[in-house]
């Protein structure tokens, strides 16, 4: 069944997905393991265009090959001074068990895809597979894109968890500033007028992007996800060129990052307490609602991998803590 | 089918090109004539294989916005070669 289609590129890509992968995972240098990482998502991002996965073609490199390797660019050149050697005994033990751990993983959910792949084989019986399920009742879901309807309609109990997940990843990395508080404004140098001018021409075209990707989840590939990884471009851009006001850090900070997953719990428990049931939305409004709330979460989305981004960032200030060596020294001098 | 044997001459020239720059990356000595092939012989490599994807594009849209890419690629990679190459010449040039 898998050789049937098989072409001479997939092959190509697939050997390429592998040997990228083993040198991120292999070669001592930092910064050379980020770059093909980054190659990495790009060749993801043609593999699942390949396979006819649009929108999570769009999803990879956007999140992927942008927001992470954005994330991991940052970490690497902030270390830059410091030592960028890996230590090769521990790392290589922990490389060999964690690839050994990794094919087993994608082993296991190769042969659970393959046979859910099967059932819903056109050959089957009357019930066809989850996969055909979805596609025949598109038409109730609101939106005529059937990947948007299993996210946001049919399974949009998965949604609300994923968009969970992200509120509490980006609550972890602001924890981790400790007792400083957020920089509101980034401390950098002038900056060329050359990036100005990138900033003023792409970031109208990136918020254009956005926009069309939001609505146009609901007829063809596009999404919450999407756009909202593409708004961390534009919001990263403006941050990374000196603009103040891009992430709010204030007030807004918070409110910013819940407002997804908010309106999504509020719609859940409208939906329990006067409608059919725990987010089963009712078939004329679901349109509708699927659209207000993807507009939410591609906000949240957008500021929650700002955020995580920024957070990681340097401290404004470079004086050590002075909390943590206050608590260190106590405890020592109660030791002695 | 004329329009085809184009498009197919237009992309191998591009990918051609790719692998120039990729050459280049690769044997120059030091950042900025590596910035330099890479910035325009990856640039020129893309708007040919653009140029030829234009030519099998369905619509006017979709033709348009392939030229958009190829400008915002222009654009982004101009930048990022001028900040690198001006970042790397001031802590060369630092005493």
């Amino acid at each position: 069944m898998i050789g049937d289609d098989m072409t001479l590129l997939d092959g190509l890509l697939a050997v390429g997905l592998l040997t990228v992968a083993a040198l991120a995972l292999f070669l001592p240098r930092r910064s050379t393991a980020v770059v093909l990482f980054l190659a990495f998502g790009v060749l993801m991002a043609v593999a699942w265009a390949l396979l006819g996965a649009p929108d999570i073609a769009l999803a990879e490199a956007a999140i992927g090959a942008g927001v992470t390797s954005a994330l991991l660019i940052d970490a690497v050149a902030v270390h830059r001074g410091h030592r960028t050697e890996r230590n090769p005994r521990t790392s290589r033990a922990l490389s060999v068990v964690g690839t050994l751990l990794g094919g087993v993983a994608a082993g296991a959910l190769t042969f659970v895809l393959l046979g859910l792949g099967a059932r819903s084989a056109p050959s089957g019986g009357p019930g066809g597979g989850p996969g055909d399920q979805a596609t025949d009742r598109v038409w109730e879901s609101g939106v005529d894109h059937p990947v948007t309807a299993v996210l946001l309609n049919f399974r949009s109990y998965d949604t609300l968890l994923e968009v969970a997940v992200l509120l509490v990843a980006a609550l972890a990395v602001l924890t981790f500033r400790g007792n400083e508080t957020f920089p509101a404004a980034p401390t950098l140098p002038p900056v060329p007028s050359l990036l100005d001018l990138l900033v003023r021409t792409l970031v109208p075209v990136l918020l254009l992007v956005v926009g069309w990707l939001l609505v146009s989840g609901s007829v063809q590939p596009g999404g919450a996800f999407q756009a909202g990884a593409v708004l961390t471009g534009a919001l990263l851009l403006l941050r990374l060129s000196g603009w103040p006001g891009a992430i709010p850090a204030g007030r807004w900070l918070r409110p910013g990052l819940a407002a997804g997953l908010t309106a999504f719990l509020a719609l859940a428990y409208a939906t329990a307490l006067l409608g059919d049931g725990w987010l089963s939305l009712p078939a004329d409004w679901a349109g509708a609602l699927i659209v207000a709330l993807e507009t939410l979460l591609t906000l949240s989305i957008g500021l929650t991998l700002a955020v995580i981004f920024v957070a990681n960032q340097e401290p404004t200030h470079t004086s050590p803590r002075p909390q943590r060596t206050s608590a260190l020294s106590a405890r020592t001098r109660r030791r002695t | 089918m004329i329009v085809d044997a184009l498009t197919a001459v237009l992309v191998v020239a591009g990918c051609f090109f790719f692998g120039a720059g990729t050459v280049g990356l690769i044997r120059f000595p030091d950042l900025h004539s590596r910035l330099h092939a890479i910035t325009k012989a990856d640039n020129l490599g893309l708007g040919l294989v653009l140029a030829g994807l234009v030519l099998q594009a369905g619509s006017v849209a979709v033709a348009l916005k392939l030229v958009l890419l190829w400008a915002l690629a222009l654009l982004a990679s101009a930048t990022s070669s001028h900040l690198l190459a001006s970042e790397q010449t001031e802590e060369t040039s630092d005493p």
